[in-house]
């Protein structure tokens, strides 16, 4: 930093904040919502801040002996929610509407002091799974599609970088004819969307029976990765020096396994990222599974579909997504170990 | 029969391209120190990449024990080599470098162990074994490509340009250990070097290369003091040896060799050897070393000419006496620390150590 000057410094410094309020900002809206109950969702203006706890001021109501519930909102108003004397009624609203867990029993004891005191607040805190528990319990085949989710996001990533690092591996080591052409048109095929795609191959996946299967799905994902692939793969195989394949060759070794012990270990950090980028794909589509899949969706699918049916209750959705972005995370954090770890100053 | 035989030889890139090695014939017998040296582009590298089966072969044999062996793979030579960017595999610790050619022997745990040890003891790398390639200077990943090739046990060790990425000193002290190690395992050694003092230094034998052909093969003293060709002359020795263009006329009986400058008188003997060539030109060479200077006198025995010294670089132990003068350009090895420049001087040719080439094959007139 020391070679900036002052106003280079600031400007950088402001350039940085602005790049990490872009990020910080969204991520904290989307926490925001996953974590609402059901009547924070609805709240205008929103907050980027979530609450642990619901604040709730009730009233005992002389003449048709009930209570009045009223919720604080974050701007401090007091809204009106419920007005009744059944313990179930209460309990089930407060679930709902809250994600507060709490029997009849507990909140009719709770509340019988205002019978005496007049008006009190009374504050709980949330059940900040219940969105979560909602979402599975909303789309019934959530886990089902969990599942779906992982085993295509393996196929993709098996099937793109086979083929994709040996093709890859081909550019980069062996002169053969319409070597440039084939590379560009790996980089067209990238460039098709995939719903231009999904619909022709839905027709082939019928055909070989292959519609609504992870397969079939793992197949179109691959297409554009495979040409990705090859394309981060073979700037690494170049830049491999061949001396090191020869050593190996000298040393006892066949081609294949000095491709499997010595080529493909320094190229990991190249299928690191090739691998992080079958695993967004994969993982985060929901159009072509629309297309391609029937009973078996995908987890973004089955995300999407719960938007659709539940118009209502957008924080179920919004904690769908959530659990959609764990895996990637998880996955992305791992993997990028793998694409910073370059082997030092010895030239590849 | 030798242990390694090279029949004809020959190498092109592509079908009609030129020959990288033209028609290369070679006998190398077993323990012995073999140096390639030429200028790059010679086809040195490739011979022994050749030899390695790294790279195909166009036409000829190789034999390594009577058995041809151009058939076989790399794997399957049972040669090792040490290449000029080291080829240290960086995602391997010193360990595994040394261990992979044992591994794949699928050698024991144990035995394998014992043999990785012994040879990062003997190239002094046993402290590093943990390390990765990343994080050693440039000697060590040297130490740890020879203690690789080292631990096969070889029948040939192939070293290509094994020093050239190194700087002077720890050249020099590699140089030694190079030899010392040859001199331990005894595995027939083929060096590929464009340093003449290295080749030098290292070899039993020197084999000289330029364009793809062998222009003398010989021990170090041989091929600096009884060169087969100009090329050789030129390119061995620092400052190489001089040239001059001259003509043979007998005068009064006495054969003299004339150009513009010089003026020698052959001997008797070196009269018999180029008596084809009367009246015609020959390339007379001498090295800077067996050329006398005299600041006093001229002493008719051996004289070549009289002029005056244009430059003289001091080197320590000698000096080197520069003359150019009609457009011959002649460089002198002298013991005269206190020669000034512009002295005159006189020349004469040592004990007449005088090499004799023919001026259209370049190559150097022997006795028949």
């Amino acid at each position: 930093m020391s070679k900036f000057n002052p106003i280079e410094k600031t400007i950088f410094a402001l350039i940085m904040s602005a790049v990490v309020i872009a990020v910080l900002v969204p991520l904290m809206f989307f926490l925001a919502n996953a974590f609402s109950n059901g009547t924070e969702i609805y709240e205008y203006p929103k907050t980027p801040f979530f609450s642990l706890t619901v604040t709730v001021k009730v009233d005992y109501l002389e003449e048709s002996n009930e209570y009045q519930v009223l919720m604080k909102n974050k701007s401090g108003d007091y809204i009106n929610t419920i007005n009744s004397s059944s313990g179930l009624m209460l309990s089930t609203y407060f679930e709902q509407y809250f994600s507060v867990y709490r029997t009849g029993e507990e909140l009719l004891s709770d509340f019988e002091i205002t019978k005496t005191e007049g008006p009190q607040e009374f504050t709980y805190y949330k059940n900040m799974w219940h969105n979560f528990k909602m979402f599975f319990q909303i789309t019934s085949n959530a886990d089902n599609a969990l599942k779906n989710s992982i085993v295509v996001v393996f196929y993709t990533i098996i099937i793109s970088l086979t083929l994709g690092s040996m093709s890859g591996y081909a550019m980069a080591r062996y002169r053969f004819k319409a070597k440039d052409q084939i590379s560009v048109f790996l980089l067209i095929v990238r460039m098709f969307p995939v719903v231009g795609i999904s619909i022709p191959l839905a027709v082939i996946l019928i055909r070989f029976n292959l519609f609504d299967t992870m397969i079939g799905l793992a197949i179109l994902y691959s297409l554009p990765n495979i040409a990705l692939t090859s394309w981060i793969t073979s700037s690494i195989f170049i830049g491999i020096s061949r001396e090191l394949e020869e050593a190996s060759l000298v040393f006892g070794a066949n081609s294949f396994q000095t491709f499997i012990k010595i080529t493909l270990p320094m190229a990991l950090p190249a299928l690191a990222a090739s691998s992080m980028y079958a695993f967004l794909t994969a993982w985060n589509d929901t159009i072509s599974a629309l297309i391609l899949t029937n009973e078996n969706p995908t987890l973004a699918l089955a995300v999407y579909q719960a938007i659709g049916d539940n118009t209502t209750n957008l924080q179920y959705a919004a904690a769908g997504s959530i659990i959609l972005i764990i895996p990637a995370l998880v996955f992305t954090f791992v993997v990028r170990k793998y694409v910073n770890q370059m082997w030092g100053s010895v030239s590849l | 029969m030798s242990f390694i035989e090279l029949i004809n030889l020959d190498k092109r890139y592509s079908a009609k391209g030129n020959l990288i090695v033209n028609q290369m014939n070679l006998k190398i017998e077993q323990g012995e120190f073999i140096v390639f040296l030429g200028p790059s582009g010679c086809g040195k590298t490739t011979t022994i990449r050749m030899i390695s089966g790294l790279e195909d072969i166009s036409g000829g044999d190789i034999t390594v024990d009577g058995n041809s062996i151009v058939s076989l793979a790399p794997k399957d030579r049972g040669v090792s080599m040490i290449f000029q960017s080291y080829a240290v595999w960086p995602h391997m610790t010193v360990y595994e470098n040394i261990a992979y050619p044992l591994r794949l022997k699928h050698m024991k745990k144990d035995e394998r162990d014992v043999k990785v040890k012994l040879a990062a003891e003997k190239t002094n790398i046993g402290d590093y074994l943990t390390r990765y390639p990343s994080q050693l200077s440039g000697g060590q990943r040297q130490r740890v490509a020879v203690a690789r090739a080292m631990v096969v046990e070889p029948k040939i060790f192939l070293m290509d340009e094994p020093l050239s990425n190194l700087d002077a000193m720890l050249r020099v002290s590699m140089r030694s250990e190079l030899k010392n190690i040859h001199e331990t395992l005894n595995a027939t050694t083929i060096f590929v070097t464009h340093d003449q003092a290295e080749a030098m230094s290292l070899a039993d034998r020197i084999v000289i290369m330029k364009d793809g052909i062998i222009q003398q093969i010989g021990t170090p003293k041989q091929v600096y003091y009884d060169c087969e060709t100009v090329f050789v002359a030129s390119f061995i020795g620092t400052p190489p040896a001089n040239f001059f263009k001259v003509h043979l006329e007998e005068i009064k009986n006495q054969l003299h060799a004339k150009n513009e400058l010089v003026d020698y008188i052959l001997n008797d003997e070196e009269r018999v050897l180029v008596k084809d060539y009367l009246n015609q030109e020959v390339i007379m060479g001498i090295r800077p070393e067996n050329i006398e200077i005299n600041t006093t006198k001229r002493v008719p025995e051996g004289f070549l000419f009289e002029a005056k010294a244009d430059f003289v670089e001091p080197q320590g132990s000698h000096i080197i006496v520069i003359i150019n003068q009609h457009n011959n350009v002649v460089k002198v090895s002298s013991p005269l620390l206190d020669l000034e420049p512009k002295t005159k001087i006189f020349l004469n040719v040592k004990e007449h150590r005088v090499m004799f080439f023919d001026p259209i094959t370049e190559k150097r007139i022997r006795k028949v």
